[in-house]
């Protein structure tokens, strides 16, 4: 009877020790991405759909997928920043056609930049960027752009608007 | 003359001889003879040296560690154990890598179950361990995990920062330990055991990851549990002699007073029986 208890334990722990971990997959948590909105300049309170909004970022030949879709009657767009550097500069061009795969429109360039912090979530995910000291710089002349304005310069989520942008 | 002499010593010498052989026809002989040889047993301090981490050492180059133990015989079954070691571990994640090391120790009682026969000292031991480790953390290098990919499409965020190693980690935990020691020559013994820990307390700091706790193997989030083995060569120093204790059978019949006597008499014949 002791031996078949004792049999029991140690095919037990063998099977503790076989087992496979379940925290393999990544689910905790994510890199925030920027999320920018887009208000009406002369009444502030409204969002305002810019037409045609093209964004591409500095050096890059992929254009940033369109706009998501907003859930709260606005119009938001979430831009990642690029964790590996301490700025991320983007083209926002409105009006915009593609043709022969050249792009033209209103042509508006920012470069946001940002302090990083590592932030470790889980075995599986490892670390995820935080973005804090957000600052947005217009390295052209201002353009279709009326206003930027930052409203939350820690980039932790990307659950509510970050920056506003008016035109 | 001589030849007189000769006789003399041949009669004398054979007259000796009868009278041996009529003394040793006159001795009894005792057909139920009573046990009359101790039945000592060794007590000592067997040192355990783990052999499985220096085994895991010579395979792998982001590891080192060293282990001792010692158990000390106090009766029959109960041994007081311990165990004290050192490692070091590189652990490589998907997008990090870190090193963690440090020293342990293991405070605990093993009680033997298995019936030697007299002059074995083989042993298979349910134990349990109080168990506590100091260690450090050092985060070697680290990549952002980032589901999107426009900005490096080909793999994780790559950074150079870096953050400074965390010291003074502690843990504490139990463990369950099921174990094997066989004695292979004269006083060495090869065993084995394998462990299952429950922490009780495991530091987490802000910002590090904390899943591989020297002496204790892999942490899984979420879980208390974790299990480890080890393979250990073991020297038996003997200190002293004790007599030979048997477990007291149960009588079928509950009979007052048979108990004691049924146990001595059943346990020491069969001894004895192996003795001849």
């Amino acid at each position: 009877m002791q031996k078949i208890a004792y049999l029991g334990i140690l095919a037990f722990s063998l099977l503790i020790l076989s087992s496979c971990e379940k925290d393999d997959i990544c689910i905790a948590g994510d890199t925030p991405k920027l999320r920018i909105g887009f208000y009406d300049y002369n009444a502030r309170e409204n969002a305002k759909q810019p037409i045609d909004l093209v964004i591409l970022g500095m050096d890059k030949s992929t254009l940033l997928n369109p706009m998501i879709p907003s859930d709260s009657n606005g119009f938001e767009v979430l831009i990642p920043l690029n964790p590996s550097q301490n700025n991320t500069a983007y083209y926002f061009v409105q009006n915009a056609s593609l043709i022969n795969e050249v792009l033209s429109g209103d042509l508006e360039a920012l470069t946001f930049s940002y302090s990083i912090d590592p932030v470790y979530i889980s075995k599986a995910c490892g670390y995820i960027a935080n973005y804090q000291e957000l600052s947005i710089d217009r390295t052209i002349d201002p353009n279709w752009i009326k206003e930027i304005s930052i409203e939350n310069a820690s980039i932790t989520d990307e659950n509510q608007i970050h920056v506003k942008i008016y035109f | 003359m001589k030849i007189k002499f000769m006789l003399k010593f041949i009669s004398s010498s054979l007259l000796l001889l009868f009278s041996m052989g009529v003394l040793a026809q006159n001795q009894t002989i005792d057909l139920s003879p009573k046990d009359t040889l101790s039945t000592q047993e060794t007590y000592g301090i067997k040192i355990n040296i783990d052999v499985s981490k220096k085994l895991l050492e010579l395979k792998n180059n982001d590891y080192t560690g060293f282990e001792l133990g010692a158990d000390f015989r106090i009766n029959q079954w109960w041994y007081i154990a311990a165990e004290m070691g050192e490692e070091t571990k590189t652990i490589f994640e998907d997008t990090y890598k870190y090193t963690a090391s440090g020293s342990y120790f293991k405070i605990g009682a093993d009680i033997n179950n298995y019936e030697n026969w007299y002059g074995m000292y083989s042993m298979i031991t349910l134990g349990i361990r109080f168990a506590h480790t100091t260690h450090s953390q050092q985060l070697n290098e680290f990549d952002f995990y980032n589901s999107d990919r426009y900005w490096n499409p080909e793999s994780f965020d790559p950074t150079n920062l870096s953050l400074a190693p965390i010291k003074g980690l502690s843990s504490s935990w139990l463990e369950l330990v099921i174990g094997i020691k066989t004695e292979l020559f004269s006083h060495i013994y090869l065993g084995g055991s394998v462990r299952i820990g429950m922490l009780v307390a495991h530091d987490q700091m802000l910002n590090y990851p904390n899943n591989w706790v020297p002496g204790f193997n892999n942490v899984t989030e979420n879980s208390k549990f974790g299990a480890n083995y080890n393979y250990t060569l073991s020297y038996l120093i003997p200190l002293f002699e004790k007599p030979r204790k048997y477990k007291k059978e149960k009588a079928y019949f509950p009979v007052e007073g048979a108990e004691a006597v049924n146990s001595n008499t059943n346990y020491r014949s069969g001894s004895q029986n192996f003795r001849k």
